[in-house]
């Protein structure tokens, strides 16, 4: 895997290239990149046919442990590989550890090893255990396993304990990868930890620098799930423009978690490169329409869909959702909880994410991001600007 | 009359020459309906969690609706703003509708039946509320369905005395009132609905009554309500006997494979059931041997599709190993499943017409009778029916 910028500055939105996967020698991607969240091997509500309706273009997959992790025996019994087991081996994938998408339990830590919650409970995880678990799998990108409990409130003393142990862990999870024969084309990436510590941030890089990572993932900043959307750039902006400054220049950086639409461009300005689409699944889950890109008429542009308005819930959109149904319908098929509602509203929300990241490369490219970056503050800065950023049905 | 256009044209295309079955197809206003044919039902306007091009590719030519349910939500309001329930779903084939009678019997406690129509109380707020025949119909109207049907005084299937015979004449009566009430005929038929329980004198004389009205088609109803066995393919058989040749037949709430093949051989040509979409979201699929419940624990390790021979996009790319892992927990698993169920279903009714067409039907109702029952072990109903067929089991 090569990752490849033409960027010089250090703290700057830039465009890089993301390619030489050797399962798919021709897949190549540019960044910054949109990962596709998916819990359970699948794009929340979608099955393959209908996400390959939404997007015919090479894609990323996000796959993270607790959704998966039980799937582990089967795929080792069955000698075969996750993308192979989830039927989406056309698909390059990235592991990770917590599901962006919901707040991961903290606590229940103990001596280098790492708690993941899938659906029968707790599954302690140590770095020898998640090594068999990526060999098994087989990815083409993952994080070393790490302790990233930390979050704006966490205190120095938890802050030290997740950058040791995930020094730790990553030293374990390196011994392993840089031995196994399985991973010799994988890509490892290490995770930057301590919390909102300057200080532990350097601690943490000083100890990732020099090892053979494939990129860093700016790790430890919250707890995932849906409160991540609530965070401004007040709150990171320091920590992210100290991480990214120490980071090199030529290795990817990567930021999970959902993200709202005005954070992920302050992040990009910062020099993020790659995201997860957890936050079009979390307004999905809300039961939200995304229209923060909209910048025509929409007519009825209410934030509360009605059952009586035969308009798509965004004219211009080409998606599958817009093209054939309308507000009204969505409307009826929330308040009688069918399934159809979800499926219609993931379609349009992926479809509407999927867009905001072409704008934004397309805006690097010709030198129009400070202008994107403005319109959608705008969208999500005012008091009372509900309906530019989503319907809710 | 003689302008008039025909909402319903039936054609039979071949019959079997040893069975009563027959093969046709139903020109509808929105699509051709090829017989005998499975219809699967989408209660509320949308058939759990698909989307209607996935219904196109999956060979559906009509679906249902429940009358019952969408006059609820959304209401006939709404959908008359929307200009029908075709336009609101986004559904451009045919479309039946039931005449929400059933539904107000069965999940309604408090409904009364009297000779004006269902009395029940509003379970949104508890004011009294009356269907009528002319009401059932006025909605049926405003949705918009291909075929709709009667309003009829519903009992239940194992009930005997003399509420079965007044619920018969009742049904009878309440038929006249719905076809004059009917302000569509141009694009929407009435079926009528045989009832008169587990009597065969009373389904006979329903059936001779209701075959004297102009209807395009009819309805066998009030069976698969938990009757025996034997009851059950009795009172088909004898109502297929008495109904006219020429129009189409629908047996309600029928969606098992065996009975599908065994009351097309008595001369059925249309069915619906929940059965198949509802086993999907509990885990199931359908396979010919009866059901695979994916949840089980030997599926865990089996890289197999669900069923080898199967075209439909699930088997095409999925192995019963993932469907165990995420089966009842991810909604994808339930869209899985039911593309797969209602590919079965559409199979199986695909090789009942086309061996129908090729005059192979008796075999092929034993070749997959054995499929069922290696050991032979047939349950007496299906023998006994099929010999009222002139069909022997292998």
């Amino acid at each position: 895997m090569k990752f490849v910028t033409d960027s010089v500055a250090r703290c700057a939105a830039r465009i890089g290239t993301l390619s030489g996967f050797e399962r798919l020698p021709n897949v190549s991607f540019e960044t910054p990149l949109l990962l596709i969240y998916t819990k359970g091997g699948s794009v929340p509500h979608l099955t393959k046919d209908i996400f390959k309706t939404l997007t015919m273009e090479e894609q990323l997959l996000s796959v993270s442990l607790p959704s998966t992790i039980l799937m582990t025996d089967a795929i080792k019994e069955l000698d075969t590989s996750f993308a192979d087991f989830v039927s989406m081996k056309e698909y390059i994938n990235f592991l990770s550890i917590h599901d962006s998408a919901y707040t991961t339990n903290s606590g229940f830590h103990q001596l280098d090893t790492i708690s993941v919650w899938s659906r029968t409970g707790r599954i302690v995880v140590s770095a020898n255990k998640y090594m068999e678990i990526v060999q098994a799998y087989k990815p083409d990108l993952y994080v070393a396993l790490c302790d990233g409990d930390t979050n704006i409130n966490s205190r120095a003393k938890r802050i030290s304990k997740a950058v040791l142990r995930s020094k730790t862990l990553l030293e374990q999870c390196l011994d392993i990868h840089l031995q196994s024969d399985i991973l010799k084309s994988t890509g490892i990436l290490g995770p930057v930890e301590g919390g909102y510590n300057l200080q532990a941030r350097k601690e943490s890089i000083d100890y990732l620098k020099d090892k053979p990572l494939a990129g860093f993932v700016i790790d430890g900043l919250h707890n995932n799930g849906p409160d991540v959307q609530n965070i401004s750039l007040e709150q990171i902006k320091q920590v992210v423009q100290y991480t990214i400054n120490l980071l090199p220049i030529d290795k990817m950086r990567i930021s999970m978690g959902c993200w709202n639409p005005a954070t992920v461009l302050d992040l990009i300005e910062l020099g993020v490169d790659v995201f997860d689409s957890s936050y079009p699944y979390v307004i999905t889950e809300q039961s939200q329409a995304l229209t923060f890109l909209c910048d025509h008429d929409c007519e009825n542009n209410q934030h509360v869909l009605y059952a009586d308005d035969f308009s798509p819930i965004c004219k211009k959109c080409k998606c599958l959702a817009c093209q054939n149904h309308t507000r009204a319908y969505i409307h009826h098929l929330h308040h009688t909880k069918e399934m159809l509602a979800l499926v219609l509203l993931m379609i349009h929300n992926t479809h509407h994410y999927l867009q905001f990241f072409n704008l934004i490369r397309d805006s690097i490219k010709n030198g129009t991001f400070n202008q994107l970056q403005t319109k959608i503050r705008l969208k999500y800065e005012a008091v009372n600007s509900e309906s530019a950023k989503f319907i809710t049905v | 009359m003689a302008n008039r256009k025909t909402p319903l044209i039936f054609e039979v295309l071949a019959e079997c020459e040893t069975t009563k079955a027959r093969t046709g197809r139903m020109t509808l206003v929105h699509h051709y309906v090829d017989t005998p044919v499975f219809m699967p039902v989408g209660t509320q306007g949308t058939l759990k969690g698909l989307l209607p091009q996935q219904l196109e590719q999956l060979d559906c030519q009509i679906i249902l609706g429940n009358t019952y349910h969408l006059g609820n939500r959304p209401g006939a309001d709404i959908l008359r703003k929307a200009g029908g329930l075709h336009r609101f779903m986004n559904w451009k084939r045919a479309l039946l509708t039931d005449s929400g009678g059933f539904q107000m019997v069965s999940l309604l406690h408090l409904a009364e039946i009297t000779e004006e129509g269902v009395k029940f109380k509003s379970p949104y707020n508890e004011s009294e509320c009356m269907l009528t025949p002319e009401h059932s119909i006025q909605i049926q109207n405003t949705i918009g369905a291909d075929i709709i049907m009667q309003l009829d005084d519903v009992v239940k299937s194992t009930l005997t005395g003399p509420r079965v015979e007044e619920a018969m004449h009742r049904t009878i009566r309440w038929l006249d009132r719905c076809l004059l009430a009917h302000e569509r005929p141009d694009e929407q038929s009435i079926f009528p609905i045989v009832q008169g329980g587990l009597n065969p004198e009373l389904r006979s004389e329903c059936a001779r009554q209701l075959i004297k009205r102009e209807v395009n088609g009819y309805a066998i109803g009030g069976l698969s309500g938990g009757e025996s066995k034997d009851d059950f393919w009795k009172m088909v058989h004898l109502s297929t006997n008495i109904l006219p040749k020429n129009k189409p037949r629908y047996l309600m709430g029928v969606g098992f494979a065996i009975d599908l093949i065994v009351c097309s051989a008595l001369g059925v040509d249309m069915y619906d059931c929940v059965f198949p979409t509802r086993t999907a979201r509990f885990g199931c699929a359908l396979i010919k041997t009866g059901q695979l419940n994916l949840k089980q624990i030997q599926n865990k390790k089996d890289s197999r599709p669900i069923d080898e021979s199967c075209e439909c996009s699930t088997c095409k790319t999925y192995s019963r190993a993932y469907l165990h892992q995420i089966a009842t927990v991810e909604t994808v698993s339930c869209h899985l499943l039911t593309v797969h169920n209602i590919a079965f279903q559409m199979k199986l009714m695909r090789d009942i017409r086309d061996s129908i067409k090729e005059q192979r039907f008796p075999r092929f109702i034993q070749d997959y009778m054995l499929i069922v029952y290696p050991n032979k072990d047939y349950p007496t109903w299906i023998i006994n029916a099929l010999r009222a067929v002139n069909v022997t089991l292998l």
